[in-house]
């Protein structure tokens, strides 16, 4: 990697596309699962990776390069969630999936279903979640991608998967918990 | 085990990629306590959904479409810089004669203080940075230059240098159509409103640079107010 990187700070183009095509898949995955919509992923992948090639000469040699990039790209993701926030004109492009019957009919199955829950979670619980399934890292690489402490990535990647069950159950998709009555009930 | 601890261990099971299975005290109760299976089996299935979850396919030409990002905007932003450049830099040479305006108002004898360290840096008749610390601590509208003096590398004008670039700069965050078009520039973002993301500008700008006190960069805003700074702004 490191070679690679020298070779880009190089000017060497065939190492630049090297870069975006080792990386594209990852970089997009999260930028699309985070902005739920195909277009602006793109974009945002595209300027991260832009960003990225501009900033190289800032990448710390010591530090592994996959969480410095997820790092940019969900910077990118929250500053385009929050311009979208700021003009909601552009909010109607969203592929957003909503809690009507239509739609409901058109998830139709878990899969879709998980995705939509994704979809209605808060952008760091969303995001922690993504970087810990989807893309492996540890709790510790999480922490520096984010810049937060390694406790508050794992209260989030909890957070987000109790929330998730919860809005799986609100759609009927998992059944109701029954009550615990037995909660000194001990075993062994 | 208890049932109120066994989602927060199947949590940290989860956590270290590991299966209830793998838990023996967490797979007994599971087994033993409907009320735990199920939460457990909404686990599984929440995770199963996930992982069912088709990976988004990445367009084929986004190394294509980087690089042309990549040739393309230089040839832009260096049309932006230089205007840019050119109104900050006015600015800024505007800003500095006010100081000097200013501080002559003032009394301070800002134009006494540079000769007088610069004649004892060529003579060598007596310490410059102690001219320097003296001279400066007239300085009535701005004593952070005093401090500033003080700095631990020993060369008060270094300091000067380094808080006058980091004036230039803050000319640029401030000033709107300068730094975008809310003035305000952060390194990681560029503009808050996403129309000049132009990090690399930023950090060019600051790097090195030592941040200013308040009161300093309120000095500057101060001048700056006074400025016809849209008109400069938007040429």
């Amino acid at each position: 990697m490191r070679q690679l990187v020298r070779r880009c700070l190089d000017g060497d183009q065939s190492a630049m596309v090297d870069l975006v095509d080792r990386y594209r898949g990852p970089v997009f995955g999260l930028c699309y699962r985070m902005l739920r919509h195909r277009q602006d992923a793109e974009d945002v992948t595209q300027e991260s990776f832009v960003r990225v090639l501009r900033g190289l000469h800032t990448w710390d040699p010591q530090r592994e390069f996959l969480p410095w990039l997820l790092a940019i790209a969900g910077n990118r993701c929250r500053t385009h969630l929050a311009a979208r926030m700021r003009h909601p004109a552009t909010s109607s492009l969203v592929e957003q999936v909503g809690d009507d019957s239509v739609q409901l009919a058109q998830a139709r199955n878990l899969a879709e279903e998980v995705e939509l829950a994704l979809s209605t979670l808060r952008t760091e619980y969303r995001e922690a979640f993504l970087l810990f399934h989807q893309h492996e890292m540890s709790y510790a690489q999480i922490g520096a991608t984010l810049d937060c402490p390694l406790g508050t990535v794992k209260t989030w990647v909890h957070r987000a998967r109790r929330e998730l069950i919860a809005r799986l159950k609100l759609r009927g998709v998992l059944e109701e918990l029954p009550e615990c009555n037995a909660k000194s009930l001990k075993i062994g | 085990m208890q049932c109120e601890e066994f989602e927060d261990r199947l949590n940290t099971v989860l956590d270290e990629r590991g299966r209830v299975e793998w838990d023996a005290e967490l797979d007994l109760h599971r087994e033993t306590c409907p009320v735990c299976r199920h939460l457990a089996s909404a686990y599984d299935k929440l995770l199963e959904g996930f992982y069912a979850l088709a990976a988004p396919q990445a367009p084929d030409d986004m190394s294509l479409r980087v690089m042309a990002e990549l040739t393309a905007r230089p040839a832009e932003r260096r049309r932006s810089y230089s205007r840019k450049m050119l109104a900050a830099a006015s600015l800024a040479t505007a800003a500095c004669l006010l100081v000097l305006v200013v501080q002559a108002r003032n009394g301070a004898h800002s134009a006494a203080v540079i000769a007088a360290a610069d004649d004892a840096k060529v003579t060598g008749q007596s310490d410059p940075a102690s001219a320097t610390r003296t001279a400066l601590a007239q300085f009535p509208l701005v004593p952070e230059l005093v401090a500033i003096a003080e700095s631990p590398d020993g060369d008060p004008f270094a300091g000067l240098a380094k808080e006058t670039g980091q004036g230039l700069a803050n000319v640029m965050l401030f000033v709107p159509g300068v730094g975008g078009s809310r003035g305000i520039i952060d390194a990681e973002n560029g503009a808050a409103d996403g129309s000049a993301a132009d990090p690399a500008w930023a950090v060019q700008m600051s790097e090195g640079l030592k941040p200013l006190t308040d009161s300093v960069t309120d000095t500057v805003n101060l001048i700056l107010r006074s400025l016809p700074v849209d008109a400069l702004a938007s040429r």
